[in-house]
């Protein structure tokens, strides 16, 4: 078994001090390996996002420790978490994902621009080829649909040697059917060999991952994990 | 599901890596954000196009400014005159200079040398053979009337009628003179004498012997160049004696019979029979002329500039300056000016950048989702930075260059193109002008100007949380209180500089002190933005939701009044400068007073001086009692030290001025000049020379000679003199009494007594300066200035205060008449009959009307100034205002969405504007008061302490502009509300 | 009822045996819904009896040839064209179960809920695991109807999941209120007694 990419360790984030402290994340704890994709499911203010934010190095955490591919976001300066966010994880959000004055193919080469990298535009392009969408690699996002948008997002949230992939409800503003081709693509991604964590509050795209972890007020009250391979609609039945 | 434990290698090509130098990562984030910026501004273009436009606009005026001067200063113009005074057919024009002469290609520099000038039989000789030589030059100083008009003028005498001539004089009616007894004028000259074609004129020499002439006016012309002729008439060679001061380089030697003709031309066109080139000239220079060649002009020698002295192959060498003798002072005026551009660079530059930054803190907020992507993709913090910082450079780089193209364009354009050129010089146009690479620095400066706006933004981008940005939540960031506190301290210190500057008199260090002023203001801006906010919880609702928005966002609004509150402090401050000024001058500008004409008699070096002061003052009075029977006259004397040189016209003459006790000294803005004569208290001085600063503040340097220090032969008239008086009758029994009457203010010394002080010059050129000496005075506010200092007969007699001066005719004499005739229009004026007849007598004077000949200007000064200050609070609060109803996020925009009427939106629009500039006006008004009420001392030129404000003005800037600025934005806002979505 | 109007659809494009019946049946709804032969022959007596069927002839080997008759086709017309009326729902044993659980006392409710809404997860992961592993299925004759079954379930199973969301938010809103009344006010009378005061 290989070393987890993320991990979070007894994670406590509070926001706000005395009185009016708001505990986000309460003692969360949660691995994730390579190849594996785990949903994260809750009601609104239950620490969702925030988990998705500590993981990527965007907050920081008041207890508990978080480790990207083996290394303690707490010991970085802010430069160093911003340089994990280009090497080692990727953010998708639910919608506008992309700078609308770069083209696709300029957004999905962004992390590794910034990364002091030359010449990035044919592996960029590669990216994109992966995801289906090579066709609009000049486009702009505001000629895209919504669908197209998303696919370009997991594109550059999977660039480089980026291994992470943090979703927040990526598919909740497209139609069920978009929904479903963007889920299959991250699916995809995730079996070829990257970590995934998504954030989702409908079920049928929970279903989507190898394990689903229920939060509620800041806690892992529970997870399911699936271990059964069905050979027919009536085992299930 | 099994977990895929080896990576599956897509059929990609390979990561590349990072580059190594970190200099190129450097620049590969550079070239990020430089594409981010241009793409954003290529979507919000009208936006970028106000940025443009106020980084484009100060410089293209720069760089007009400097193109149009190199393009008029190229010797081209000198060159192109010099081509026209050759007119259509000369190939040449010579002038007769002593022997061993040598000039500049475009003869605008000669050194004469010491033989005798070139005859026109030795300029035949000298030229190749078959030249024509036509005589061209002279002039005579005359008197020309026609009938009872006269006016004093010069006659060219130029033999117009042979063909060498062609292309020289512009006919605009008649014809040039045919004969000795026909005689052009200029239009202007003609109108003067109220003559038509056809009229008889008379020609008096005025100077030489009397020579009349009686000519009929048959043309009116017009010289094609100004160098063509010395005159305002042409006429035919012969029929005037030649002035033979009036020739070029030197007056001609004149025959030892003074009353002999001297009809020696010095003028000559040539025509050759071949092109004359530069050692063809260069051989006329040594046999005595001086040479235009049009194959020179056209096609000049490369080894010499054409405005320098040339040799045969090159320029005169320059003697190495003496590292001894630079002048350090040189040097150090030098840098001191340096300083100066400096310190008003950066003025501008704030400036526009105050004006600017609206503009990008509102770009940072609409960019607030670009810019969290970048930080969640992995940017760091200085990437958010570059990427705001690069908007900046984006368009201060755009904006430079436009500002560069339009201002050549439009020297090109005004200068070269237009059919009337206005800004032709000299009517040759400027062609192409020149743009030097040096116009990159001041785009440079733009795109700095265009930086430094952006600055705060790019740091607040740096410092945001990636989380809010994502979110587009956008909490208020915190008023540090350090800020405004920082900011005081600024302004305190600006403060304190500005009082250092005024005790050293040291410009620089007051420029410095205002743009230390000027950021603490800017510091403090914020907290004075969000207090005075508050103060909206008393207007109507639309009226406090605009100002609630603008306190909301400090930035913007901050920015912009600061904008404002510059104009608004410089407008008050210089309108009080300038009242306080003329508090003081508007009753001490005047030489004369209303109603009097003043003859100043000049006893020079000429041949008339040569009758003596005395004779010339004679004949000046005369000619008075002949124009103005019985009109009373005052007579001023110049006064020099007893035992300086007394030849009329010599330098070495002595100079006597008044001098100021130290502490109200004046340098006009420059510290006391070396050798300036300062009076310590105590009584003795410090210091040697004869430059001094007289009481008016004027070096004697730029006086001329005496002027200062003047004797009233008569203390009777003193009351002509001076005009109306306060109490004329105490000040003349002064005069009358040994003492003097002292016109300038604060210039008398605690016992109520003028200093004045003398100096001389020594043969070796050294000057000395005399003792100073106290005169009981008193000092007498009047309507005129004639003089500094006036002293009566008694002072100057043995036993008498100023005992050591004698009068000196020869030094200056001024006869101020009053006369009792008045004008007539069907007469010339009284003034103009002195004149010819002054001419005519042979009397060399200058004569002007008394009374104020400037026109009220204060009153136009202050609209200039209080339209300046509208224009730009216009220009900040109309930008902020349109910047605010177009951003999305405002609470104008949830104001349309609960169904708010439309006029409600120009109410907002004029509130939110109006507000910026009420703000900026207030605050500028106090800083302008303030600086207005420290620095008046300095600027003031008599040392007046008297702070006279104008009312008007600052009421115009604390009401008129915020309500004008309001009412602009109600007019110019579209009352239909488009719902834009709201991204909060 | 279902199934009477499936098979009657069936016949109504040609008659046909009681095994083909059963065949097509299956195949058409992906194998979901495996018929039992004598299920088949009964309804269609029964839809005989009705008018609906008629036997068009009998084999050698004694299996019935049906055919559909015209009244048979009328209804099938109508089965189409009418909605299915959801006006009685199914006794659904989850809903009762929670129904009772709630009022029950000494019942952790939000134990049950929980376990249930894992175990519906559970199913859900399942049921999406076989819609991945057959995206690449070759037949596509059945492929749309049993992907048409398949993500019927997967619907109803995420419903299911978000009912149970729904009651568990009911039940913390409702378990806030409770136990605000009951926690003693700071003066020790009943809260309860307070809240009717405001």
């Amino acid at each position: 078994m290989t070393a987890p990419v993320l991990e979070l360790d007894d994670v406590t984030r509070i926001h706000g001090s005395g009185a009016t402290a708001v505990h986000a994340l309460r003692g969360v704890s949660l691995t994730v390996a390579a190849g594996e994709l785990v949903a994260v499911m809750g009601p609104s203010g239950s620490g969702k996002s925030t988990l998705l934010n500590v993981a990527g190095g965007l907050d920081t955490v008041s207890a508990g420790a978080v480790r990207v591919e083996g290394t303690d976001l707490a010991s970085l300066s802010r430069a160093a978490l911003a340089a994990v966010r280009r090497r080692s994880a990727g953010y998708v959000f639910q919608d506008l994902n992309l700078i609308p004055t770069l083209t696709a193919v300029e957004n999905v080469a962004l992390p590794l621009e910034l990364d002091g990298r030359r010449r990035v535009r044919s592996y960029a392009l590669a990216a994109l080829e992966e995801v289906g969408v090579a066709d609009l690699a000049d486009r702009y996002p505001d000629e895209m649909s919504g669908g197209q948008q998303q696919r370009v997002a997991i594109a550059r949230a999977l660039v480089g040697e980026r291994r992470l992939v943090l979703a927040d409800e990526p598919t909740g503003a497209l139609d069920s059917e978009t929904g479903e081709a963007v889920l299959a693509l991250l699916r995809r991604r995730v079996d070829q060999g990257c970590a995934g964590v998504l954030v989702t509050h409908e079920s049928r795209h929970a279903a989507w991952a190898d394990r689903v972890v229920y939060l509620r007020d800041g806690c892992i009250v529970d997870s399911t994990a699936y271990d059964v391979s069905p050979g027919s609609l009536e085992t299930v039945r | 599901m099994t977990a895929v434990l080896e990576r599956v290698e897509p059929a990609t090509p390979p990561l590349p890596p990072r580059h190594p130098s970190r200099l190129a990562r450097w620049w590969s984030s550079w070239r990020v954000a430089i594409r981010l910026a241009r793409r954003d501004a290529w979507r919000g273009r009208g936006r970028a196009l106000l940025v443009l436009l106020l980084i484009a606009l100060p410089v293209s005026v720069v760089v007009a400014e400097i193109s149009y001067s190199l393009a008029s200063s190229k010797a081209r113009a000198s060159v192109s005159q010099a081509l026209l005074s050759l007119g259509t057919v000369a190939d040449a024009r010579i002038m007769t200079a002593p022997a061993s002469a040598s000039q500049s290609i475009d003869t605008t520099s000669a050194s004469t040398g010491s033989g005798p000038r070139a005859t026109r039989a030795d300029l035949l000789a000298a030229l190749p053979a078959g030249s024509t030589v036509v005589d061209a030059g002279g002039s005579a100083p005359v008197v020309i009337e026609a009938g009872r008009w006269g006016i004093t003028s010069a006659v060219a005498l130029s033999d117009v009628r042979d063909p060498l001539d062609a292309g020289r004089w512009r006919v605009l009616d008649g014809r040039l003179p045919a004969s000795p007894s026909e005689v052009a004028l200029r239009g202007d000259e003609i109108h003067r004498l109220q003559a038509h074609l056809g009229d008889t004129l008379t020609l008096t020499t005025t100077s030489g012997a009397v020579h009349v002439a009686r000519l009929t006016l048959v043309g009116e012309v017009e010289p094609f160049s100004p160098w063509i002729a010395y005159g305002d008439a042409v006429a035919l060679p012969g029929v005037l004696p030649v002035d033979p001061t009036t020739t070029a380089y030197g007056p001609v030697a004149v025959d030892a019979e003074q009353q002999k003709l001297t009809l020696a031309p010095s003028e000559f066109l040539v025509r050759t029979s071949r092109p004359l080139t530069w050692a063809d000239v260069r051989a006329l220079n040594a046999l005595g002329a001086v040479v235009a060649s049009r194959s020179v002009l056209e096609s000049p020698p490369a080894f010499c500039p054409v405005d320098v002295v040339c040799l045969d192959d090159g320029p005169v060498p320059q003697p190495r300056a003496d590292p001894a003798f630079e002048d350090p002072q040189a040097l150090e005026a030098a840098a001191r000016e340096a300083a100066l551009v400096a310190v008003v660079v950066v003025l501008v530059v704030l400036q526009v950048a105050l004006l600017a930054g609206p503009a990008f803190a509102v770009q940072l907020r609409r960019r607030q989702r670009e810019l969290g992507l970048v930080g969640a993709s992995g940017g760091t913090s200085a990437d958010l930075r570059r990427a705001v910082l690069a908007s900046g450079v984006v368009l201060g780089v755009a904006g430079g260059l436009l500002g560069i193209a339009i201002g050549w364009l439009g020297v090109l354009v005004l200068g070269g193109m237009l059919p009337w050129a206005p800004l032709a010089d000299n009517g040759v146009r400027l062609g192409v002008p020149p743009l030097p690479w040096y116009v990159l620095g001041v785009a440079l400066i733009g795109v700095i100007a265009a930086v430094v706006a952006s600055l705060v933004p790019a740091v607040l981008a740096g410092r945001g949380d990636v989380v809010d940005a994502l979110r587009g939540r956008r909490p208020l960031p915190a008023l540090r209180t350090r800020t405004p506190v920082v900011g005081l301290l600024l302004g305190a210190a600006g403060v304190g500089l500005l009082l250092y500057g005024r005790a050293k008199l040291d410009t620089v260090i007051l420029g410095v002190g205002i743009i230390v002023g000027e950021l603490g203001l800017v510091l403090i801006m914020p907290w004075l933005v969000v207090q005075t906010g508050r103060l909206g919880r008393w207007l109507p609702l639309s009226s406090r939701m605009a100002v609630r928005d603008s306190g909301r966002h400090r930035l913007r609004t901050a920015a912009a009044a600061c904008a404002v509150a510059a104009a608004a402090a410089a407008a008050v401050a210089t309108s009080t400068w300038a009242a306080s000024e003329s508090y003081v001058t508007d009753s001490t500008d005047v030489p004369y007073p209303p109603g009097t004409i003043a003859v100043q008699v000049f006893v020079d070096g000429t041949p008339e001086s040569q009758a003596g002061a005395a004779t010339l003052t004679a004949r000046t009075t005369g000619v008075l009692e002949s124009v103005a029977p019985g009109s009373p006259t005052a007579v001023l004397v110049g006064l020099t030290p007893k035992g300086a040189s007394t030849t009329p016209g010599s330098m070495n003459q002595g100079s006597v001025g008044c001098v100021v006790p130290v502490p109200a000294m004046l340098p006009d803005g420059s510290t006391p000049q070396r050798g300036v004569s300062a009076v310590a208290p105590a009584g003795g001085y410090a210091g040697d020379g004869v430059e001094w600063q007289g009481c008016s503040g004027r070096s004697s340097a730029d006086g001329g000679l005496g002027g200062e220090v003047m004797l009233l032969r008569d203390p009777a008239s003193l009351g002509l003199l001076l005009g109306p008086i306060a109490d004329v009758t105490a000040a003349t029994s002064v005069l009358e009494d040994g003492g003097a009457v002292v016109l300038q203010p604060g210039s008398l010394d605690a016992a109520g007594k003028v200093v004045l002080q003398s100096g001389t010059i020594r043969d070796d050129g050294t000057p000395v300066a005399g003792p100073p000496f106290r005169v009981p005075a008193a000092e007498v506010l009047a309507g005129a200035l004639p003089a500094s200092v006036i002293l009566g007969p008694k002072a100057l007699a043995p036993g008498g205060a100023a005992a050591s001066l004698r009068a000196d005719d020869a030094n200056q004499v001024v006869v101020v008449v009053a006369p009792s005739t008045a004008d007539r229009p069907d007469r010339p004026t009284v003034a103009d009959q002195i004149t010819i007849g002054l001419a005519k007598a042979r009397v060399n004077a200058g004569v002007q009307a008394g009374g104020s000949v400037r026109p009220d200007s204060a009153a136009v000064q202050l609209a200039v100034i209080g339209a300046a200050t509208l224009l730009l609070a216009l220009l900040a609060g109309l930008m902020v205002t349109a910047l605010a109803l177009a951003d999305g996020r405002s609470d104008i925009t949830t104001l349309a969405a609960v169904g708010a009427e439309p006029r409600v939106r120009r109410r907002i629009a004029a509130s939110s504007a109006g507000f910026v500039a009420a703000l900026g006006c207030a605050t500028g008004a106090v800083s302008g008061l303030i600086l207005a009420w420290l620095l008046n001392p300095m600027f003031n030129r008599f040392g007046s302490q008297t702070t006279v404000i104008h009312w008007w003005l600052v009421a115009f800037v604390l009401l008129g502009v915020p309500l004008v600025t309001a009412g602009a934005a109600w007019l110019t806002t579209r009352s239909r509300i488009t719902l834009t979505r709201r991204r909060d | 009822m279902a199934i009477r109007h499936g098979l009657l659809a069936l016949l109504d494009e040609g008659p046909a045996y009681g095994y083909q019946l059963k065949a097509a049946f299956e195949e058409r709804t992906g194998g979901t819904w495996p018929l039992n032969i004598g299920q088949v022959y009964t309804t269609l007596a029964r839809a005989e009896r009705d008018g609906l069927v008629a036997q068009l002839d009998v084999a050698a080997d004694g299996r019935v040839v049906y055919e559909i008759t015209d009244a048979g086709r009328h209804e099938v017309a109508r089965w189409f064209a009418s909605p299915v009326r959801r006006d009685a729902p199914a006794r659904d044993e989850l809903t009762i179960k929670l129904a009772v659980a709630v009022t029950a006392p000494g019942v952790d409710v939000k134990a049950l809920v929980q376990t249930q809404r894992s175990e519906t997860m559970r199913t859900l992961q399942a049921l999406t695991r076989l819609k991945i592993d057959a995206a690449d299925r070759p037949d596509p004759e059945s492929d749309t109807a049993w992907h048409l079954v398949l993500e019927r379930l997967i619907f109803d199973a995420e419903a299911e999941a978000r009912w149970l969301d729904h009651v568990e938010a009911r039940l913390l809103r409702a378990a806030a209120s409770t136990t605000s009344d009951r926690t003693p006010a700071p003066d020790g009378t009943d809260r309860a007694n307070q809240g009717s005061a405001r």
